[in-house]
């Protein structure tokens, strides 16, 4: 599933508004105190006030993973490349693509897993890259904007498509959504106009106000179709 | 502070023995309710526990009479199934509609119903369809399963193996999205079951729940028009930024009506 | 380059600049990495308002990989952020212009607020470290509501009890309580104009580093207009000399008013690069995003028109209160004011006009320009009450308009502008055709055989571009120029490249430009680089806001192209040995009139760098020249919009099914990058009238603090868009006739959503509703009007 609706927890179960005292988080950041949500679920360790958390910036903003993560060694192929390393565990794809790899195409817009700006395609299909951990793909193949770009200057016709309609203005969302349309020609290689638009849900573009986008993926349905 | 650690365990029993040995790990289905609440400082386990090496959790199976879907079935792979296309298109469509498409690439129905997100899709199918979900334990039915926010009949340790979902007669999702989040403000799923017509409603409480009031009108007669006159009262259901209680009440009905049409 | 070939102006050209983001070889901040790169995290503060009454650092200084802690004790003799616009009272006083600090300083007045700095080896470490830092709060009442602000009894800052930063008033009084006196009718309005997030899809992102070898400093920075950025960062804030540092924005991935500001974080990252000696590099988290950036709009206002009998408006009033937040971010008082209730004409001969705006602080997150930025919120007032007036007088929205309009031009409206040119008629005639205004009855009954409402809705926009006239400015209060300089670099070789004090973070400046400059030199495009964002290359810029890149920014580079020209013609002159006066330049030729004696552009770029064969006594070699340009006047960019949308009377959704505009933006260089502009502009508008909504509650916590809470549009959102650009009547006062388009979209669209709703709306007796017209929100309207 995708996210968690905190506002909803918010108002739903905290009776009260006072922020939540600094000890409290302080004990919730050392706790690990959290919810269910994973497929295990005992006696939910439920407690309403500390969903202050999530608008007690102070919190979470500071509140990291834990330091000293495991290391964990996987082999993937990225970009057609094999890539054997060990990473820590909580290491997500987004970071080790552009921190470890230099692969920095793929961009990170938001920290909830909401705009689609970090999408690659891992096993073919795309994902969202920051909320996917390294340690999950062991011996998938991950494709970024980078991979689908030909080596000798041309453009992959989804890429030509979007350049010939004007689909990209600042550029920061584009790799992810270029990542996105070719799945979604992939698996819906002749959708409507409507179905392109339903098929970008994942992606946010505050630039273009998406008509050039989905211009440009119907433009290359058809060239990639040919 | 302790390292963080991960397993990818090769077998159920070796998942469910890391999962009950240690209370603070987190089964990494999909990940992605799971990881965003990482990033958010919501979540800070002390280990993943894998469960992508076990494929059998993967099958989707189908007979006369149910359809099983493995607890580790990505959203896409239920929506693109021609057998559950075939059997329950409702489930189909529900799961079409779940996140975007890269959530539904990931994101997995064991996952989905382990969570119980309170506007989560899956768990308004369970309830309507009055599926199984089996776990490594027991099958838990589909009444009673979902006991609140976030919170499952699930022991510590206990994992979804899969989920049973009899073939219904009619059955119909209709979702009203939260703007923004594009989970379901108020989610209604009808359905016609060998258990009689079951009304479950997901985004409007803690979790998922029946309507007995639409269940005993869609009971007298199975049509659009039974959904007219049954109100719902706005008590105990979820107030925020987005709707109200009143509001959220008023749409149950409404988008029952639109399921049935 | 010997024959005319057709012009590049006007042509739809692909973008140079596509490739490397197409690629994914762009590089914004976050994608550099320095040597010995080091990491900044902010302890922000989770309190609205709350005394500070101590901080303890020690444990955060001991954690592992931390290079230094720094507070707001820390930062003696530095300066707050400066505010660029000082706005004087009705009283003659100036505006409270409290001390914005770089790190908190005794208080914190917004949640989100910068209140620590933590440096460390690596980003989580610095999160770590920041998370032992015991900061020990006298957590105050808060003061959020716009409205109340005033009178809530709690002071932002002790130095504006009241919370009110200025009274500030335009427009002749006396003159419109006469006409109001005289009139037949009198609409009046209330309504609230919505708080933005800005949300460009690019987090704020920064990296400084100092060079310990001659005591100079590089940032790389998220901005809109990195000279400005430097000149307020040293001279106002940090005290470094202005030419010691260096600002870089390299890809900007989009701003739209959010990246033009000095902010706390990059300032406090060069003030600490050189106390760590390393680079240190930070990167919003989305949620420090959502906190942090100046938010747009948040207007309270209260409006009155007064009508003859026939419908001509005699007069209007307006009494709007704005939020500015904690503090006044760079621009923010003058949105309000100069950027607001000049606007308020309209397209209309509206003879008497009085607006009276009240800033007040609140612990909120500083509010400044956002794509608009003052005129949106003219514009929504204006048409919203325009078309209510028209329902009351039972006119057609369209007739009531059009007895309206200017038609003569020059026309000095009563709030100061003085528009030089416009057809309005033109582009509401066109709309009207576009959106097929006459199949409206057939659709609308379509829409309620489905048990849908259908409305439409207009707007006619006009918005003062091309900021702006320095001396003007000046007099109602800027503290900087707005002109524009460019450099054209010719090489020796005929290639060019051209420096541009406009910064492109989306706008296409690489391509529109180099169509001006390749067309005014007669070389291929390819022939000619754009270079920006980077103090130093570019010898000054004032940035890209305002849509002024091509009216300013432009005309300074055709300013530059002029010299060029004029330095060829003496070169040509002296190697054809005829008079300068004789020697004509076209089609990238320097030609003898009336004759075949000609020297390519080439040969005379050689010439100028290997003047063997030269006037040296009399010129100088080398072809490079540099322009400034200061605009005379505003740019009056204008259009109409309309907007169709279907209401769902179950549930209140609303869903936009078309969308037509037409807009008079003067010369137009390239046609698809403009278009491009209007559907991004119209897709924030449609945002803000349906989705967008920042909201805190009470207490100063932000309540719409993520995507999964505040809504963006999606592809999903918008409806396919019908967009035209008019043949346009060329600004009369710019040597390009360019009118600026990036803004026109976000201020001529929410009218035209929201009056189609009301229209919507109209048969069950909804007469009013805010936006953003969430399906909840309409839901409840017609609940109320069904009791």
């Amino acid at each position: 599933m995708a996210f968690l609706w905190f506002h909803h927890i918010l108002e739903q179960c905290t009776g009260e508004d006072a922020p939540l005292p600094r000890k409290a988080r302080a004990w919730v950041c050392r706790k690990k105190h959290t919810f269910s949500a994973g497929f295990t679920t005992g006696p939910t360790p439920w407690r309403p006030r500390a969903l202050r958390l999530y608008n007690d910036l102070g919190a979470f903003t500071i509140l990291g993973s834990r330091s000293h993560p495991m290391s964990v060694p996987i082999e993937l192929i990225v970009n057609g490349k094999s890539v054997a390393v060990d990473v820590e565990a909580d290491t997500l794809l987004s970071s080790f693509l552009r921190e470890h790899l230099r692969l920095t195409g793929t961009h990170v817009g938001c920290d909830t897993a909401s705009c689609g700006a970090c999408t690659v395609h891992v096993g073919g299909r795309a994902v969202k890259s920051c909320n996917v951990l390294v340690a999950q793909l062991n011996g998938l193949e991950v494709t970024t904007i980078e991979g689908i770009t030909p080596r000798d200057g041309s453009l992959h016709p989804m890429q030509a498509a979007f350049k010939a309609c004007h689909g990209l203005q600042c550029g920061f969302c584009t790799a992810g959504m270029i990542m996105s349309a070719i799945d979604l020609l992939e698996h819906r290689p002749h959708g409507t106009e409507e179905e392109i638009r339903a098929g970008l849900e994942g992606n946010l573009c505050r630039c273009t106000g998406y008509h050039n986008i989905v211009k440009a993926v119907a433009m290359a349905a058809k060239t990639m179709g040919s | 502070m302790s390292a963080i650690a991960y397993h990818r365990p090769s077998s159920l029993t070796e998942a469910a023995e890391l999962a009950e040995s240690d209370p603070e790990a987190r089964i990494l289905a999909g990940g992605q309710s799971v990881l965003p609440s990482m990033k958010l400082g919501l979540l800070a386990p002390s280990a993943f526990i894998d469960l992508a090496a076990l494929g059998e959790l993967r099958a989707i199976r189908a007979d006369r009479k149910t359809v099983t879907i493995g607890a580790m079935t990505t959203h896409a792979a239920v929506a693109a199934s021609p057998q559950i296309i075939a059997a329950i298109p409702s489930l189909a469509k529900l799961a079409a509609g779940i996140g975007d498409p890269q959530v539904r690439n990931r994101g997995t129905i064991g996952g989905s119903l382990a969570n119980s997100d309170p506007a989560a899709d899956y768990p308004a199918a369970v309830l309507a369809l009055n599926a199984t979900v089996r776990t490594n334990r027991r099958s838990l039915p589909a009444d009673g399963f979902f006991k609140g926010l976030f919170e499952t009949a699930l022991a510590p340790g206990e994992l979804i193996t899969a989920v049973e979902f009899p073939i219904p007669g009619r059955a119909a999702y209709v979702k009203f999205h939260q703007p923004a989040s594009r989970f379901a403000l108020v989610g209604v799923f009808v359905a016609q079951t060998s258990a009689g017509v079951r009304v479950a409603v997901t985004g409007a409480g803690p979790c998922a729940f029946r309507v007995g009031a639409l269940e005993d009108a869609l009971s007298r007669r199975l049509a659009p028009e039974a959904c007219e006159g049954v109100s719902i009262p706005a008590e105990n259901l979820n107030t925020d930024i987005h709707a109200s209680a009143e509001y959220r009440a008023h749409l149950i009905p409404v988008l029952a009506r639109r399921a049935l049409a | 380059m010997n024959a005319a070939r057709a012009p590049l102006i006007g042509r739809s050209v692909e973008r140079k600049e596509d490739y490397r983001f197409l690629t994914g070889v762009g590089q914004y901040t976050d994608d550099i990495v320095l040597p010995g790169q080091s990491y900044g995290c902010f302890l922000r503060s989770p309190h609205a308002h709350a005394r500070i009454r101590s901080i303890d650092t020690a444990p955060a200084r001991g954690s592992p990989g931390v290079l230094a802690v720094y507070t707001g004790e820390d930062l003696t003799g530095i300066g707050g952020l400066p505010c660029g616009w000082l706005i004087k009272s009705v009283d003659g006083t100036p505006m409270k212009e409290p001390k914005h600090p770089v790190l908190a300083e005794g208080k914190v007045r917004h949640v989100g607020e910068q209140v620590a700095l933590v440096v460390a080896e690596s980003i989580a470490q610095a999160k770590a470290a920041a998370a032992l830092i015991e900061v020990d709060y006298e957590v105050l009442p808060a003061v959020t509501d716009t409205a109340s602000a005033a009178a809530s009894g709690t002071s932002v800052h002790d130095s504006a009890p009241d919370n009110v930063c200025y009274t500030w008033s335009i427009g002749d009084e006396a003159g419109v309580a006469a006409a109001f006196a005289q009139a037949a009718h009198v609409t009046t309005l209330q309504l609230v104009n919505n708080r933005l997030i800005p949300n460009a899809i690019e987090p704020r992102a920064a990296n400084a580093v100092h060079s310990a070898a001659d005591d100079s400093y590089t940032l790389y920075v998220t901005s809109q207009n990195p000279h400005v950025e430097r000149l307020l960062m040293t001279a106002f804030v940090l005290g470094i000399p202005e030419h010691k540092v260096r600002v870089i924005a390299p890809d900007v991935g989009g701003g739209f008013g959010s990246k033009i500001y000095l902010y706390a974080e990059e300032t406090a990252l060069v003030w600490a690069s050189k106390r760590v000696g390393r680079p240190i590099k930070w990167t919003a988290e989305r949620s420090e995003s959502f906190l942090t950036d100046a938010h747009g709009r948040d207007h309270v206002s209260t409006a009155e028109l007064a009508l003859d009998a026939e419908g001509h408006f005699l007069a209007l009033r307006v009494r709007t209160t704005a939020n500015m937040g904690a503090y006044l971010s760079t621009f923010a008082s003058c949105i309000p004011t100069i950027l607001y209730a000049t606007l308020l004409a309209g397209q209309y001969a509206t003879p008497h006009i009085h607006c009276t705006v009240q800033a007040v602080f609140t612990n909120t997150a500083p509010v400044d320009a956002y794509r608009g930025a003052g005129r949106p919120e003219a514009t929504y007032l204006l048409e919203r009450i325009v078309e209510r007036a028209a329902r009351e007088l039972a006119i057609d929205p369209v007739e009531l308009r059009r007895r309206n309009f200017i038609r003569k031009f020059p026309h000095a409206t009563p709030v100061g502008l003085t528009y030089d040119t416009g057809d309005y008629d033109a582009t509401l005639n066109r709309v009207l055709e576009l959106a097929d205004v006459a199949g409206y009855p057939a659709r609308k009954q379509a829409s309620a055989a489905k048990g849908l409402l259908r409305g439409i809705g207009y707007s006619c926009y006009i918005e003062a571009c091309g900021l702006a006239p320095s001396n003007i400015a000046g007099a109602l209060g800027a503290r900087a120029g707005l002109f524009e300089a460019a450099e054209v670099r010719v090489h020796p070789t005929g290639k060019v490249t051209v420096f541009t004090g406009s910064h492109s973070h989306g706008q296409g400046h690489e391509t529109t430009f180099a169509q001006v400059v390749a067309d005014r030199l007669g070389l291929p495009l390819e022939d000619v680089d754009i270079q920006h964002g980077d103090t130093g290359k570019v010898l000054f810029g004032m940035g890209t806001y305002g849509s002024r890149s091509l009216a300013v920014g432009g005309s300074a580079i055709v300013k530059a192209l002029d010299k060029i020209v004029a330095k060829g013609k003496k070169i040509t002159a002296h190697l054809l040995e005829a008079s300068d006066a004789d020697v004509e330049f076209e089609h990238g030729e320097f030609r003898i009139a009336g004759t075949d004696r000609k020297k390519t552009f080439a040969e005379i770029a050689l010439t100028a760098y290997v003047p063997h064969n030269y006037p040296l006594d009399t010129l100088e070699p080398g072809l490079n020249e540099n322009a400034f340009y200061d605009p005379t006047n505003f740019t009056y960019p204008a259009g109409s919009y309309v907007c169709e949308v279907e209401v769902d009377p179950q549930t209140g959704q609303v869903r936009v099914d078309r969308f037509s505009a037409s807009d008079d933006f003067g010369n137009v260089i390239n046609p698809m990058i403009v278009e491009g502009q209007v559907h991004g502009g119209i897709a924030q508008g449609i945002g803000q009238a349906l989705l967008e909504g920042c909201r805190y509650n009470e207490d100063g916590q932000l309540l719409t603090g993520s995507f999964t809470d505040y809504a963006m549009p999606r592809a999903d959102d918008m409806p396919r868009l019908a967009i035209e650009l008019a043949p346009g009547t060329p600004c009369t006062h710019n040597p390009l006739g360019a009118k600026g388009c990036g803004e026109a979209g976000a201020i001529g669209s929410p009218p035209a959503v929201i009056n189609a709703v009301l229209d919507a709306l109209a048969p069950l007796r909804v007469t009013d509703i805010d936006m953003p017209a969430t399906p909840h929100r309409v839901w409840e309207a017609i609940r109320r009007h069904a009791r």
